[in-house]
């Protein structure tokens, strides 16, 4: 076997180049200390203000938006949900139907590179929610707003012993009871996007 | 060899700082940790919520029909919202329609043996599980669009049980639950007995 043989000042700098990969990529590796996931579409800037307009939808839902927009601006984790009565000049629209899907509710827009170009829909499927508890109902637009700020389903876990996160999406979404807010999760998401 | 090492060493360090400061996808990955990515994407996103069967006792449940048969092919890529009537701003799901040969009603309406139907996939949306292919014979649990002859699949898609030489199988099945039951009522006759419940 052939041994290397280095000089002090190479031996050195070798030395030096592994310790800072070896740091850089530890804190490449810590950086997410999180299981949030990110959908790859934001709004621009680091505090925007999010117009949100609803549009003709039943009471029990513009009480539920709203205290999803409450929720997540409580964090005042630099973007903030406004209402707006004006459609023009929405950034979100929340709207209603009926769906033969069986969603409670969808968030749609197009991105351009990374940025929301147009108005970001949430819409309520009221054949599927139309009967549920206005805790549901907040717990679903708390989750539909975090899509809207740029992060992503989370599959949930088997049972609910793990972290909390209003952006799971699985079976126990109700029985884990954890739509109350945004979590530790969720609002790290929220804060390495803005 | 030694400058090699250094080259390769300095490559290294480069690769993961970029990785650990750009705004690209970061690539470090941990045991138990999904790391963030898409940060940077183009085109359109749509997110599903909704519930997650776990048995077919719950797609029983969430549909209003259960038929045998065979997807054909697609036929048009349309929008919910042109479907429901309510086209433009907003689309709602983006939607596949392939049409699906009914061989046998298993739970619903009688009169659709023999027909050939509309069912919707919404392939590349985000909670939504598309899994129909030419020529796949499935038993599929369904609910119609009020006034079209289209169905949407219940379950967020994952009420498709493929008709396999082994017996039925929920191949796609977002949960482990729902794989299981599906392996346990392999057959037409024991999905009928659950749906008629």
């Amino acid at each position: 076997m052939k041994v290397l043989r280095f000089g002090r000042r190479r031996r050195a700098a070798i030395t030096a180049l592994v310790a800072a990969t070896l740091v850089a990529g530890g804190l490449a590796l810590a950086a997410p200390a999180s299981a949030y996931k990110l959908n790859g579409c934001r709004f621009s800037g680091t505090a925007p203000g999010i117009s949100v307009y609803n549009g003709a939808i039943i009471a029990k839902y513009v009480t539920a938006t709203s205290a999803g927009m409450s929720r997540w601006n409580a964090k005042a984790l630099g973007p903030t949900f406004l209402s707006v009565t004006s459609s023009s000049a929405r950034k979100v629209l929340v709207t209603g139907w009926n769906s033969a899907e069986s969603y409670y509710a969808v968030t749609s827009g197009s991105c351009s590179s990374g940025i929301w170009s147009g108005t970001v829909t949430f819409t309520w499927n009221d054949t599927t929610v139309h009967s549920f508890s206005v805790t549901a109902l907040r717990t679903i637009a708390t989750h539909e707003f975090g899509h809207t700020l740029g992060i992503a389903d989370i599959a949930q876990a088997a049972n609910c012993s793990g972290t909390k996160r209003v952006m799971e999406q699985g079976p126990n979404k109700w029985s884990c009871d954890w739509g109350t807010e945004p979590w530790t999760d969720d609002i790290n998401g929220v804060k390495y996007i803005y | 060899m030694a400058r090699r090492m250094i080259a390769a060493a300095g490559a290294s360090l480069l690769a993961v700082t970029l990785g650990a400061c750009g705004s690209s996808t970061v690539v470090a990955d941990a045991p138990g940790f999904d790391v963030p990515e898409r940060t940077n994407e183009s085109g359109r996103y749509v997110s599903v919520d909704g519930a997650v069967p776990m048995s077919i006792d719950e797609l029983a449940a969430e549909s209003s029909l259960v038929v045998a048969g065979t997807f054909v092919e697609e036929v048009e890529t349309t929008s919910e919202g042109d479907i429901i009537g309510q086209g433009g701003d907003p689309g709602g799901l983006p939607l596949v329609l392939w049409s699906f040969t009914v061989d046998r009603v298993v739970d619903g309406a009688e009169s659709l043996a023999g027909t050939t139907i509309q069912v919707t996939q919404a392939p590349g949306v985000e909670g939504y599980t598309a899994s129909a292919s030419e020529g796949l014979e499935a038993v599929v649990f369904l609910n119609q669009y009020p006034g079209t002859d289209v169905y949407a699949v219940a379950g967020l898609g994952a009420g498709v049980l493929a008709d396999t030489e082994d017996g039925l199988r929920a191949a796609n099945a977002t949960t482990e639950d729902l794989r299981r039951d599906v392996a346990a009522h392999d057959t037409l006759d024991a999905v009928a007995s659950i749906a008629a419940g």
